[in-house]
């Protein structure tokens, strides 16, 4: 029996572990490692993550041994910000809903910790990428365990700066330095929307007497908040508009996604960790957090849902026609983050909550499988030049095979579960054009991560001789994770066991009572017609799925010349589709807000330079002209005329004090006369 | 005549009793060891006036000053005031006391009376702070008076100290007959030399009655004139500050000028508050004359401590502007101004006696040029202690000066509070002088000065502490001040 009091005293040290692995990192780790080697350096950083991965599983041990109503551990540290009745104090809480956000966390961030200690080996900046990876790690865990919009407002922001420490972590390029600027930038866009929606809800909650940013109080004064209104529009709608407009930013769908491929220029263990599997799904989590918000405003859900289907297709699309292996799965990120807001957006936030989880394992173990393959290539990521490594890596091949199932949505692997509980869940809902294009988009990603796999794994080699001989099967630290991740590639989906086949919805039974249930709009339906339903929509996404898949291996495995001649038959439309398609939104924000802005900085250049000083320096001249007789003016009557005052004073002075000439007698004299004058003095002004 | 039933209530006379007999007991004591040990002497002396002190935060006072606490038929009274004014003249005493012995041994000084003097000095201020009848406020007056007048002349073998101490004493003397003889004008006026029915007396507006006391007011004014050095009875000043010994100097602008204006502030809110036509205008008059002229000649001040002596001329100026300000802003503001003028003036005359060498030598302005560079801490010490006089924030003096200002606005005394504004103004030009020196010019030669001792240290260190504590944290004696001045007519 773990004692609740206990692991609540000890929450702290979930986001505090990594935070002092960063300190050592920054500070000292470097001067250990010149004795000891990297031990000193990831033997920490890897410590701290085991630290908070232990801690998260106690307290998730310790929630499963209470009753579902009491599900909740707290720790506050002390209070921040104290003004009047408004208190923002520093407070965690361990509810399941940050539980599976936690052990999300440390557990694959542990993982990624051992991969990068094979991956970065040779890396000169060995102690810095431990320190910024826990620091990462502590800005996460400050972000899902905050118990107020202020402290996952610091969380938010530090895995924003960690990100953009991360992308630009080789910053000596500047391709990477500008991915990282362009990152930075594009979130905090993203940022004004989180803080808006604080200002609301403060406002808002400040009207109605009790002033709060915390997450526990908001959820009993939701009812009352509904009423309220904040310029012309309800509170609720206001606030949930401006959450999700930050979750765009942070978790990449239109329009903010364009950070996430450029953001690929990172390391790949970045790539898994921050860019796949954790931060970016840190808007997911605030939706999920802030869900008693959607439930009262069901337009934003529906825009929230139309926004993350259009993402979902529009990035998978892309996808299609990527050749380098990260941005294929960078696209494939924005596309399964699509998906999960998608849940979100029709309210079914576990649903959402659960791709989470199950895209956290197979995306982050096809990054590292990417990562594997980029370090046996010498750290080429095209995949035209590949092909054929199964035989030199049979391992990645094996669990990277894995991943892209469980990313098309093979049957029984994890992402086909969490997909096809979100599938079911639009339909369910009655978006019947929502369910169509989800459905499309699970054909294209089937189709993707098919193509992917086979012009890397299938064929021949296509690198040349020379690369061929140095490929090689990537070190011990780094295949372990892969094999640990597709095993949970396997078992997770199982969580949610589908209750088709007779299961228990676990993930839901757990997760649901932290998130606020969306109201049913449709009278109910019988109970088995819905199964059935259900077991058909299971069966259609199955087929869609195989077909995507069937698709691709026809056009890139079975029959090679097929992609190409259908290529050179529609050459416009190809060159397009592989080409600018991608950057479309690029091209747009560059047409019409980078370049506007250029132009007016340039003509403000040019009216500086023309106008500006022109006029400058004829005033120059006119006032030099000036200067000189004021010049005059000055020294001979303002400075005479303050000299004379000073001197003025000064003789004053001496006079005053002349009258001091130390003989008594005249002192006395004084006296008297000074007598007299209080005397006429109190005569006068009677 | 009908004399009422003489009530006897202790409590009233116990911080003058404590402080007379402990001043004897030191003065015993100290002649007993034929002054051979200076240290003993300051600390018993300083003992006395920390039980003095002592008695004050005693549980038992508030209940003396909640009830009506006037003792021997109304001659003394425990009130804010005198409880606040009697405070200010013991820290200055305790202050005065920790400088002397290094300065009295720098000199070579050794008799060591000078500690029992401070103790008289202060049981007479503090009959002056509580007296409430003219006869008993003219005791205080003179037990205050001739205490100081002995400790002006306490190097008798140094000219200065002794033509100090002969100017002080003979004028001082006059100025004690006619305050004496403004006491016999109000005794033909009133019929009593109590404040409280000089006061009854005049609420009848009998136009003999008033006239009579309108001479012996003005006699009045004219002895608390000289007493706390406003123009035109300032003259004696800056000699007798010059020549004085530098710790009594600081006792002298400090602790006197605090016990005559108590003295001021009650005969003039006691027996005339009535009647504030009868006087305010003269004590603007005073008050702007003050000011200027103060401030006027410690611009060519070439001598830290004649500079200084000029201030402390300014000060009473600015003090007086509070006075004829009113009441209850401009009382609370001269108490709080008295608290802060304190914490700069002994702190700067306590640095004056850690860099000064024998005879008072090295006290002139080209003597502290790059005082920064030798002393860092005197020379911050100093600085601070000169902001605060000139009323720059955050220190005390600034708000000493703001509250005055304010309270002289509010009674429509534009005229006076603009003068304060200009003044403050220009006594930069002295005070700045200084820090310049001290900070910008270079050492004009070799510094042999030994290290302050830790009495000297002591005070710096409160003095300086309290300047920046009461400019950051004025609330602390504000409110203080504000209580002591609320129960006064």
């Amino acid at each position: 029996m773990i004692d609740p009091h206990t692991i609540g005293s000890l929450l702290c040290l979930i986001p505090l572990a990594p935070l002092l692995g960063a300190t050592y990192n920054a500070f000292i780790g470097r001067r250990v490692a010149k004795s000891m080697g990297h031990l000193a350096v990831h033997g920490v950083a890897c410590a701290a993550v085991a630290v908070s991965l232990l801690v998260s599983v106690a307290g998730f041990a310790c929630l499963v041994s209470m009753p579902v109503e009491a599900r909740e551990l707290r720790q506050t540290l002390f209070s921040w910000i104290h003004v009047g009745s408004f208190d923002v104090p520093i407070e965690l809480v361990f509810d399941p809903l940050s539980a599976v956000m936690c052990l999300v966390v440390t557990g694959i961030g542990l993982l990624i910790h051992v991969y990068s200690i094979g991956y970065m080996h040779d890396d000169p900046g060995y102690p810095r990428f431990f320190c910024y990876l826990n620091l990462f790690l502590f800005a996460m865990l400050t972000l899902v365990l905050g118990g107020s919009l202020p402290l996952v407002f610091i969380g938010w922001e530090g895995v924003g700066l960690c990100s953009f420490l991360l992308i630009g972590f080789w910053f000596a390029e500047s391709k990477n330095a500008a991915a990282a600027t362009k990152a930075f930038l594009v979130n905090r866009v993203g940022d004004l929307g989180f803080l808006a929606g604080m200002v609301v809800v403060f406002s808002a909650t400040l009207r109605i007497g009790s002033p709060t940013l915390s997450f526990s109080v908001l959820r009993d004064l939701a009812p009352r908040l509904q009423d309220a209104s904040f310029l012309g529009a309800a509170v609720p709608v206001v606030a949930a508009a401006c959450f999700f407009f930050a979750a765009t930013g942070k978790s990449a769908q239109i329009p903010l996604f364009v950070w996430l491929p450029d953001a690929m220029a990172g390391p790949t263990p970045v790539s898994a960790l921050i860019h796949a599997a954790t931060m970016v799904t840190a808007g997911v989590y605030l939706l999920c957090r802030t869900s008693f918000l959607y439930v009262m405003a069901p337009d934003v859900g529906a825009v929230v849902a139309l926004v993350a289907g259009l993402t979902a297709c529009f990035a998978a699309t892309v996808a299609l026609f990527q050749h380098d292996i990260k941005k294929v799965l960078a696209y494939s990120t924005v596309s399964q983050l699509g998906y999960m807001f998608l849940g979100c957006g029709v309210g079914a936030f576990g649903a959402g909550l659960f791709h989470v989880v199950t895209h956290a394992f197979f995306k982050a173990l096809l990054f590292l499988g990417a990562g594997s393959v980029i370090h046996a290539m010498g750290g080429e990521q095209d995949v035209r030049q590949m092909g054929g490594l199964r035989k030199a890596l049979p391992v990645t091949t094996a669990t990277f095979l894995v991943g892209i199932l469980s990313l098309g949505g093979f049957p029984l692997l994890a992402g086909f579960f969490s997909k096809d509980v979100v599938l079911w869940r639009v339909l369910a809902s009655g978006h019947g054009f929502l369910y169509g294009l989800a459905l499309l988009t699970s054909a294209l990603t089937a189709f993707y991560s098919i193509r992917l796999a086979v012009l890397t794994f299938g064929g021949a080699f296509r690198g040349g001789h020379e690369r061929e001989h140095h490929l090689h099967e990537s070190p011990r630290s780094m295949t372990v994770p892969l094999v640990l991740l597709a095993v949970g590639c396997i078992v997770v989906g199982w969580l949610a066991g589908p209750t088709w086949l007779g299961l228990i919805d676990r993930f839901a039974a757990w997760v649901e009572p932290a998130l606020a249930v969306m109201p049913q709009v449709h009278e109910h339906v019988d109970a088995e017609v819905e199964e059935r339903a259900e077991i058909v929509a299971t069966c259609v996404a199955v087929v869609v799925g195989l077909a995507g898949m069937g698709g691709a291996w026809v056009m890139f495995g079975w029959a090679p010349g097929v992609a190409r001649a259908l290529a050179d038959r529609l050459p416009v439309l190809h060159g397009y589709l592989a080409g600018r398609y991608r950057s479309v939104f690029d091209d747009v924000y560059d047409r019409c807000i980078v370049r506007p802005l250029l132009a007016a900085t340039r003509a403000l250049a040019t009216f500086d330079q023309k106008v500006v000083d022109g006029l400058v320096n004829g005033a120059a001249a006119l006032i030099r002209l000036l200067s000189r007789s004021s010049g005059w003016f000055d020294g001979t009557l303002v400075d005479g005329f303050f000299q004379r005052c000073a001197d003025l004073a000064r003789a004053l002075g001496r006079a005053m004090a002349s009258v001091q000439n130390g003989r008594i007698q005249s002192y006395l004299m004084t006296l008297g006369w000074a007598l007299a004058v209080v005397l006429l003095l109190l005569e006068f002004v009677r | 005549m009908h004399f009422p039933p003489v009530q006897f209530d202790w409590i009233a006379a116990v911080p003058m009793t404590l402080l007379s007999v402990g001043g004897l007991g030191v003065l015993l004591l100290d002649a007993k060891g034929k002054g051979r040990n200076p240290l003993v002497s300051a600390g018993a002396a300083a003992a006395v006036l920390v039980a003095t002190l002592l008695w004050f935060v005693h549980p038992l006072v508030p209940h003396a000053t909640a009830a009506d606490a006037r003792s021997f038929t109304s001659m003394l009274t425990v009130d804010g005031l005198g409880v606040f004014v009697t405070v200010v003249c013991i820290l200055t005493g305790l202050g005065t006391l920790a400088l002397a012995p290094s300065y009295m041994a720098r000199e070579g000084v050794k008799a060591g009376e000078i500690y029992p003097l401070v103790v008289f000095a202060v049981a007479g201020m503090s009959v002056l702070a509580m007296g409430t009848d003219l006869m008993v406020l003219f005791l205080g007056l003179e037990i205050m008076s001739l205490a100081v007048y002995v400790l002006a002349g306490y190097q008798r073998t140094v000219d200065g100290s002794v033509e100090a101490a002969l100017k002080y004493f003979l004028l001082g003397a006059f100025a004690s007959a006619i305050f004496l003889y403004g006491i016999t004008f109000m005794y033909g006026a009133a019929g009593s030399v109590r404040l409280d029915l000089v006061a009854r007396a005049l609420a009848s507006d009998n136009p003999n009655t008033v006239r009579l006391a309108q001479i012996g007011l003005a006699l009045l004014l004219a002895g608390l004139g000289f007493k706390i050095a406003a123009v035109p009875f300032h003259l004696w000043t800056p000699d007798v500050y010059q020549g004085a010994p530098t710790p009594v100097t600081a006792f002298m602008s400090s602790a006197v000028k605090a016990a005559a204006f108590a003295l001021a502030l009650r005969i003039l809110r006691v027996g005339f508050g009535a009647h504030p036509m009868l006087w305010t205008e003269a004590v603007k008059w005073l008050a702007i004359a003050t000011m200027v002229v103060g401030n006027l000649a410690a611009l060519v001040q070439r001598d830290l401590k004649r500079m200084l002596a000029y201030s402390s001329i300014a000060h009473s100026g600015y003090l007086l502007a509070g006075v004829a300000a009113g009441h209850p802003a401009g009382t609370s503001a001269v108490l709080f101004y008295l608290a802060a003028y304190l914490a700069g003036n002994l702190g700067a005359f306590a640095v004056l006696v850690a860099i000064g060498e024998k005879g008072d030598r090295n006290l002139n302005l080209d003597d502290i040029a790059g005082l920064y560079k030798t002393h860092p801490g005197l020379a911050f010490a100093l600085s601070a202690c000169l902001l605060s006089l000139a009323g720059i924030p955050p220190t005390a003096g600034f708000f000493g000066k703001f509250l005055v200002f304010n309270a002289a606005v509010k009674a429509h005394m534009i005229g006076p509070a603009v003068l304060i504004a200009l003044t403050s103004a220009l006594s930069l030009g002295y005070y700045l002088t200084v820090i310049v020196k001290m900070y910008m010019a270079e050492p004009a030669r070799e510094y042999i000065t030994e290290p302050p001792t830790v009495g000297v240290r002591l005070v710096v260190v409160a003095s300086v502490a309290s300047v920046f504590v009461l400019g950051i944290l004025p609330s602390l004696v504000q409110g203080l001040a504000e209580q002591a001045a609320i129960p006064l007519p």
